[in-house]
């Protein structure tokens, strides 16, 4: 039956698209069935409740009946943050679709809290529709602690006038008939709720759990199915609803992971073996995938005494005839600079990802930010040219670690790979990578180096040379991060260390001459373009999706490669009456004291495109600490459209 | 780094060791340091301990950091590679190019900026990781290259050129290589290649990290009187606690097994170490016996030298790693990367 505690008399309200109250009466009582195009739904637990384990696995068993899914980790930053505790909502959010899901979409439609501390964190965060359903433990309503029972009245008061539908339930109560401790069942109970309402495979569901526990005991798989059953039937017994998304039809074969675990394997089908690094979120992960494949296979990860010699490790191993690789987030990227430089200024191949976090300093070490694009490009004394490349989507992560070891190696260069926690973190299905032989990575050449050939033979025109490696048979040099010419002889002199500059950044300019130009999403032409890079664009192009079907005259440009950049901007730039860019970082907006459009700070992208195209590109940028919603950049469209008949 | 080329001058009745080459062909460039400094000494012992140990130079990588020890490496093994990196940070790309290639010979050289303050950190982890490498660190307690300040290893009271005083407590490589549980630890002294050069042979031929620190007095800022890193001072001071012979295997036969108060440590490929301890109480092999020698030594104001401990037993960083034999340089790609099946059946978990 629907339990409505007394406290919440005239709170539960009924949207729109759920059905009447419940017959409490009969048990198998029909449900009634919405059929939907998408729906978003979210776990919110205390941090070690396991929302985020329920969430996970109802997002796998959703792709793998061919569902789109996006799934967005709510983490508190802390480990084991206060209980009962807004600060302290751990969970995910999970946007099912119909079709594929690109972002995380604008807000909650069901929501299962664990506790109402938790409901009010998210409630306040904007984060749920006003006509959400939430399904709410109900234990507190009545708990013995006093405070405990006034806190659940004033968050009941808080969200009493939204509209949400409340549902209150015994989870705590009905999994104490299977377990000694709630706290470690709820999540399956939650599991098996959401099966119902979704209507779920529950094979599927089980055999998601038996991946997600394969280390522990049968009797802990036996015990969750359990839970997971007596949440199907208790909804069934006591829901009025059910939610359907068909899947479109969908024949080619999926895979379904996050980014970082696309980052590992697209690393592993590169053909890079060894990953040295030092535990930061939100990167580390990346690492605890690889360790376990690379225990399988031969491989090194290495943990590092700190990200600087995380960097060094990586450059020795490069050095040696390897193409090695370092992971970070932007507090390990400000460490790195010492070395990235090194390996700039002696072209030994290197690829650095940083999943970039909020910052600066320690920031926002689990959320979302695209401030590290600048630092990628220039951070470091000296001029130091170097390839940046941000993937886009989960796919484009395992593809990018393929792109970025070939250029590393081809270019002697150090390429930096920009994901951000935003992509780390979230799960979506993506067609499964068919492998190319042609990604292989051939070992190193230890034959005997011909007389007269220099470490540094450098192509006049392409600034490109072959690499001599330690082992070999003559070509012997020594390696120096000194100004050097093309016998890596020390050079102090102006003309050998102008030809090393002009030698090295050469590449970078080559490396631009082989890419294609982007293509603008939604039209060639028209009176806005908005230009992303990074984690964000499926939510902007969904946002010209919407505000061209509004009617706005909007299109997007979404780019991958950060430096060099792609090429032919400045004529695309030119078809729009506006440009600006979208981003998640710091830009200062006019109108603010002091603001002038002269010391405007602006989007990173922002200040690269001014400076590269001459075009006076716009911006419009948020730190929110959470991925962008689609629905808050159609606003942002709305405003940067340029008055008609300005031209 | 600056060097100047030294002109190969073949004597017809030079001597070769078992590749054939002569000790010139272990040379570097001319040194641009300072007349008299001690790393040159230091450079002459390691030219000789590579020639007597017949090493391939091609399979050689030298590999420093910054400072006035660091440039030493462009003044021997010009047959040799190297990596000059930047400075304190020499072990980590030590640890790299040994995690890549394992059968190369890693010399590391270092010095006591570079080393103690910069790099400590560094030091200390390739020390705990076990890298199979020689460290080399020329201590002369002194930035050269700066011009003289003091560093991290300059004694209490030790006096600058201008006359001021250290009051800082200086850091100690051997004491703290022994408390990090390093397998191979000595000190010597620049002006002593009669037992420098068995020493580091014996740092060569270790299976894991080698730590020499070479009292290596800087004549241009700290061999003045005051300075407990000068020539003089080294000189009167310095003890011989062990006394080293490294025996090849080549003369393992005509050599005696064991005799009284020598303690005989195999090292892998046959070779042997016959250690003299000149204090009975003095067991090279015990780290505690050596931490207190060193300590008491230093209590006396005595410097303690020679192989001061090894440990033949250590695990070092590819045991600890689990790396396969064959180099990674070397896997082909088919059967490093697990392949396209192998990548098929991974992806199958996320289906």
């Amino acid at each position: 039956m629907l339990r409505v505690h007394p406290a919440m008399r005239g709170i539960v309200t009924v949207a729109n698209h759920v059905a009447g109250p419940a017959d409490a009466a009969s048990p198998g009582r029909p449900h009634t069935v919405h059929r939907m195009r998408e729906h978003t739904v979210e776990v919110v637990s205390d941090s070690g409740e396991g929302a985020q384990k329920c969430s996970q696995i109802f997002g796998a068993v959703s792709a793998k009946m061919g569902n789109g899914v996006w799934t967005v980790e709510i983490i508190p930053a802390e480990i084991q943050p206060p209980a009962r505790a807004p600060e302290g909502a751990s969970g995910n959010r999970i946007r099912l679709g119909a079709g594929q899901v690109t972002n995380w979409g604008d807000d909650t439609n069901l929501v299962v809290a664990f506790n109402e501390q938790v409901l009010l964190a998210r409630h306040r965060a904007g984060a749920l529709a006003r006509d959400a359903t939430i399904l709410l433990e109900d234990k507190w309503a009545t708990d013995d602690d006093a405070d405990i029972r006034d806190a659940w009245l004033q968050a009941m008061r808080e969200i009493a006038d939204v509209g949400y539908r409340v549902v209150t339930v015994p989870m705590e109560e009905r999994c104490l008939t299977l377990v000694d401790d709630a706290r470690k069942g709820k999540n399956m109970f939650a599991l098996g709720m959401l099966a119902f309402i979704y209507q779920r495979n529950l094979d599927l569901v089980f055999e998601q759990i038996a991946h997600t526990f394969r280390k522990k005991s049968d009797a802990v798989y036996a015990r969750n199915v359990d839970l997971v059953r007596l949440g199907y039937d208790w909804a069934g017994a006591h829901l009025d609803f059910r939610i359907e998304i068909t899947p479109e039809p969908n024949d080619r074969p999926m895979v379904v992971m996050n980014g970082n675990e696309a980052i590992g394997m697209g690393a592993i089908a590169s053909g890079m073996e060894l990953c040295a690094m030092y535990p930061i979120t939100p990167a580390t992960s990346v690492s605890h995938y690889l360790s376990e494949v690379f225990e399988r296979f031969g491989g090194v990860v290495h943990q590092a005494e700190d990200e600087i010699a995380a960097a060094g490790v990586a450059i020795g191993a490069s050095y040696a005839g390897k193409v090695a690789f370092t992971i970070t987030s932007g507090p390990g990227l400000a460490l790195k600079t010492e070395f990235l430089g090194l390996a700039v200024m002696t072209e030994v191949p290197l690829v650095v990802v940083n999943v970039q976090r909020g910052g600066p300093s320690t920031g926002l070490p689990t959320k979302v930010e695209q401030s590290d694009l600048l630092a990628a490009l220039f951070a470091q004394p000296g001029d130091a040219p170097r390839v940046v490349i941000a993937p886009a989507t989960i796919e484009e992560c395992f593809h990018v670690m393929t792109t970025a070891r070939r250029i590393a190696e081809a270019f002697r260069a150090v390429v930096i790979v920009l994901s951000d926690a935003n992509l780390a973190t979230g799960v979506q299905p993506f067609p499964r990578p068919e492998v190319d032989t042609r990604w292989h990575a051939e070992p190193a050449d230890l034959s005997a180096v011909l007389a007269g050939r220099k470490p540094y033979g450098w192509d006049e025109s392409t600034g490109l040379s072959r690499r001599i490696v330690p082992g070999q048979r003559g070509g012997m040099h020594t390696v120096t991060g000194l100004s050097h010419d093309e016998g890596s002889k020390v050079a102090y002199s102006a003309g050998v260390h102008g030809r090393g500059m002009a030698m090295r950044s050469r590449k970078i300019a080559v490396l631009s001459s082989l890419l294609t130009p982007p293509t603008p999403y939604g039209a060639e032409e028209g009176d806005l373009l908005i230009v992303g890079w990074g984690s964000t664009k499926g939510a902007i192009e969904e946002a010209v999706d919407r505000a061209r079907a509004a009617g706005l005259s909007v299109a997007s440009l979404h780019l991958r490669f950060l430096s060099p950049m792609e090429p032919g901007l400045t004529a695309i730039f030119q078809r729009f009456r506006r440009v600006a860019t979208v981003e998640i970082n710091y830009s200062d907006t006019m109108g603010d004291p002091y603001v002038t459009e002269e010391n405007r700070r602006r989007g990173q992208l922002s200040w690269l495109l001014r400076a590269q195209t001459l075009v006076d590109v716009d911006c419009w940028t948020r730190v929110p600490g959470e991925p962008l919603r689609p629905g808050a950049i159609v606003q942002a469209m709305h405003d940067l459209m340029p008055p008609r008949g300005d031209a | 780094m600056t060097s100047i080329a030294k002109p190969l001058v073949r004597h017809k009745q030079s001597r070769t060791n078992a590749l054939g080459l002569t000790i010139r062909d272990y040379e570097g460039g001319m040194s641009t340091l300072c007349a008299g400094c001690g790393h040159d000494s230091v450079t002459a012992a390691l030219i000789q301990a590579a020639w007597e140990l017949d090493l391939e130079p091609h399979r050689v990588g030298k590999m420093s950091g910054i400072g006035c020890s660091s440039k030493t490496t462009a003044y021997f093994m010009k047959q040799s590679h190297g990596f000059n990196s930047v400075h304190g940070r020499m072990p980590s790309v030590t640890s790299g190019a040994a995690a890549a290639n394992r059968t190369l010979t890693y010399i590391g050289i270092s010095g006591d900026g570079d080393s103690l303050s910069i790099g400590l950190g560094q030091l200390s982890h390739a020390i705990r990781r076990n890298v199979n490498m020689l460290y080399v660190l020329e201590n002369n307690g002194v930035y050269g290259l700066t011009k003289g300040q003091f560093s991290a290893s300059a004694d209490v009271g030790s006096k600058s050129k201008k006359g001021e005083a250290n009051e800082q407590s200086p850091i100690d490589p051997v004491l703290l290589a022994l408390t990090l549980g390093a397998t191979f630890v000595a000190r010597s002294f620049s002006g002593d290649k009669k037992q420098l050069v068995p020493i580091l042979k014996a740092g060569l031929k270790h299976k894991g990290f080698g730590l020499v620190d070479v009292i290596s007095p800087c004549v241009s800022f700290n061999d003045h009187e005051g300075s407990t890193k000068s020539y003089a001072f080294t000189r009167e001071h310095e003890v011989e606690v062990v006394h080293t012979d490294f025996v090849p295997l080549r003369r393992e036969i005509t050599m005696p097994e064991t005799e009284e108060d020598v303690a005989v440590v195999q090292m892998h490929d046959g070779v042997s170490l016959r250690m003299r301890s000149t204090s009975e109480q003095y067991d090279p092999t015990s780290r505690d016996s050596a931490y207190a020698h060193v300590r008491a030594c230093q209590a006396r104001g005595e410097i303690a030298t020679g192989l001061l401990f090894v440990d033949e037993s250590g695990r070092d960083m590819h045991d600890m790693l689990n790396t396969p034999p064959t180099p990674l340089v070397e896997v082909p790609f088919e059967r490093l990367c697990p392949g396209r099946d192998e990548l098929e059946a991974l992806m199958e978990r996320y289906r």
